[in-house]
């Protein structure tokens, strides 16, 4: 009788569709990152390690990454420490705060692509916001906030600071409410000030939250497309191309072979990450 | 002392009222762009249009190809929705109920599907293999794939909370299988099946990788596709590339509102965990 409840029967309908339309295109993926498979050519050939080469040979593709990884590494550490501060704020008793948590979480659920195509606007050297804003306050501007190469990087982490921070809030807020009041009022007898009480009751209560927000962050920040995809499309030249948008553009110009093994190279990278993740939330399975 | 903790926070409030116009002007600049005309509307600015241009909606609303997109919208969320939440929920409860060794590796691999990348170039070669390709079907399925590991998660967590008890009375009343996780616990995960639903209609609407790689007919795009090719279409008219983003937008934007709850209760789900 038992069998029959929890039989293996009923995983199947989920991990079917999971295996054959997730973890099946990454299993065959590894296999055409070792052909030359692409638009041209009828017959598909084994060619070695041939793209793996040309990826790791190739100087811009040497950028590519460098941007993914800046992105990532810089968007984790501002969007953390936003939410974190945006998280204290709203933690403590503030009339509006209720209104103030939906606002700053809202644009998580906006279209990246009306985000992108909206900072397009924003960041218009002459007629955008920004510069206006930045002018009127005395502050002389007409950086071309997404047409120069150097600065380009800088304006789409601003944009997903802007996206995700509150993301991050929402995380922190959780992990705040765990932080009991009372350990609070004792510090305080003992004349603790604001920034010790910080440092010896509420960090090491957040100190979770704090890992899986960067964890989180970290992974997004890997993944991007939709936003620099909008944005710049990977501009100007390739200043702002990112591994996604890569993949994508060896899609279109029909250089299959290329983009698995570079969709290979990420699904490692990000496999081995998820060790952490999944140990995190593994970790306390075994009391039931 | 708590008179000043009560101006303190009374003084960050107003600051975070400051801060929070980061947000919200680049939200009132599409709102007033998709009042203005086409002149006015060429630079997104926050000037208040000198006439406002309601009938810009209008226009916009009539366009068959926009309602049409609606339509996809709505069947692609639920469908891949429905299937998602089934499927997951089922998967987790025998996941939970039975923790055999092969059981948790098959966890293991839902949870990779957490953070691992799709690799959408080899996706497009096994849904020609499947004839679904450029299909509402195969899209359907795409979208159930890539929600299912996040819902298992959310699903895994909630049923091992439940007590195992209730399975064991329900047996002994002579419901087994099936009819027991329909009729006993899956109205039971009623609060983390919003969530699921609230999460993957969210993602699922703002999509548009999916249809980038794998919907070439357009009149099987959805909404957010369509607004990007308003976008080309229209350059020179942003007052209604505004309006169709509104439009676009709308539905997500009130689900937000009204499952906010549930929104956050699953985002925090993982971090809670820890």
């Amino acid at each position: 009788m038992r069998n029959k409840t929890y039989s293996k029967i009923y995983i199947m309908p989920a991990f079917i569709i999971f295996f054959t339309l997730f973890l099946l295109p990454s299993i065959i993926g590894l296999f055409y990152s070792f052909t030359n498979w692409n638009v041209m050519n009828q017959q598909i050939k084994f060619i070695g390690l041939d793209n793996y080469k040309s990826i790791f040979t190739d100087k811009r593709m040497f950028r590519v990454f460098g941007n993914t990884f800046f992105y990532a590494i810089l968007t984790s550490v501002l969007k953390g420490f936003f939410g974190l501060l945006l998280a204290l704020a709203l933690n403590r008793e503030i009339k509006s705060r209720n209104y103030l948590r939906t606002i700053f979480f809202l644009p998580m659920i906006l279209s990246n692509l009306v985000v992108g195509l909206v900072f397009q606007q924003i960041f218009h050297p002459d007629t955008g916001v920004l510069n206006q804003f930045l002018n009127l306050i005395g502050i002389h501007s007409n950086l071309g906030w997404i047409i120069d190469p150097k600065l380009v990087m800088w304006s789409c982490v601003g944009i997903e600071v802007w996206k995700a921070a509150g993301f991050n809030m929402v995380i922190f807020l959780a992990g705040l409410q765990l932080v009991p009041k009372e350990m609070y009022e004792a510090s305080e007898v003992d004349g603790a000030n604001a920034c010790q009480k910080f440092k010896s009751v509420t960090l090491p209560f957040i100190m979770p939250s704090i890992m899986i927000n960067m964890l989180l962050n970290v992974i997004s920040g890997l993944k991007v497309f939709d936003v620099i995809f909008t944005l710049t499309n990977g501009g100007p030249g390739r200043a702002s191309e990112v591994v996604n948008i890569t993949i994508f553009k060896s899609f279109s110009m029909g250089n299959y072979g290329y983009g698995t093994a570079l969709n290979t190279i990420m699904f490692v990278l990000l496999a081995i990450i998820s060790v952490s993740v999944i140990q995190f939330y593994t970790k306390n399975e075994g009391v039931e | 002392m708590k008179k000043r903790r009560r101006i303190l926070n009374f003084v960050l409030g107003l600051i975070l009222w400051c801060f929070s116009l980061l947000i919200i002007i680049p939200l009132l600049m599409i709102v007033l762009n998709s009042v203005k005309d086409v002149p006015e509307s060429a630079v997104m600015s926050l000037k208040l249009p000198t006439k406002f241009h309601f009938e810009n909606f209008l226009v916009v609303l009539e366009d068959d190809k926009l309602l049409r997109s609606f339509m996809n919208s709505t069947l692609l969320c639920v469908g891949s929705c429905t299937i998602t939440v089934f499927t997951s929920a089922l998967a987790s409860f025998v996941l939970v109920r039975d923790r055999s060794k092969s059981n948790r590796f098959l966890y293991v691999l839902f949870l990779l599907g957490l953070v691992a990348p799709i690799n959408y170039i080899a996706t497009v070669k096994v849904l020609q293999v499947l004839h679904i390709i450029n299909t509402y079907l195969g899209a359907i399925l795409l979208y159930t794939a890539e929600y299912i590991p996040f819902t298992v998660f959310i699903y895994y967590g909630f049923i091992g909370s439940i007590p195992r008890n209730l399975d064991e009375a329900a047996m002994i009343d002579g419901s087994e299988g099936i009819k027991l996780f329909f009729q006993i616990i899956f109205p039971l995960l009623k609060p983390v099946t919003m969530t699921a639903v609230v999460i993957n209609v969210l993602n699922c609407w703002n999509d548009f990788i999916v249809p980038l790689y794998f919907l070439n007919s357009s009149e099987k795009w959805g909404v957010i596709m369509r607004m990007y090719n308003y976008f080309g279409q229209f350059v020179s008219s942003w007052n209604l590339v505004c309006a169709v983003m509104i439009v676009a937008m709308l539905p997500i934007v009130i689900l937000y509102v009204v499952g906010q709850k549930y929104l956050i209760s699953g985002m925090t789900a993982g971090a809670l965990k820890g």
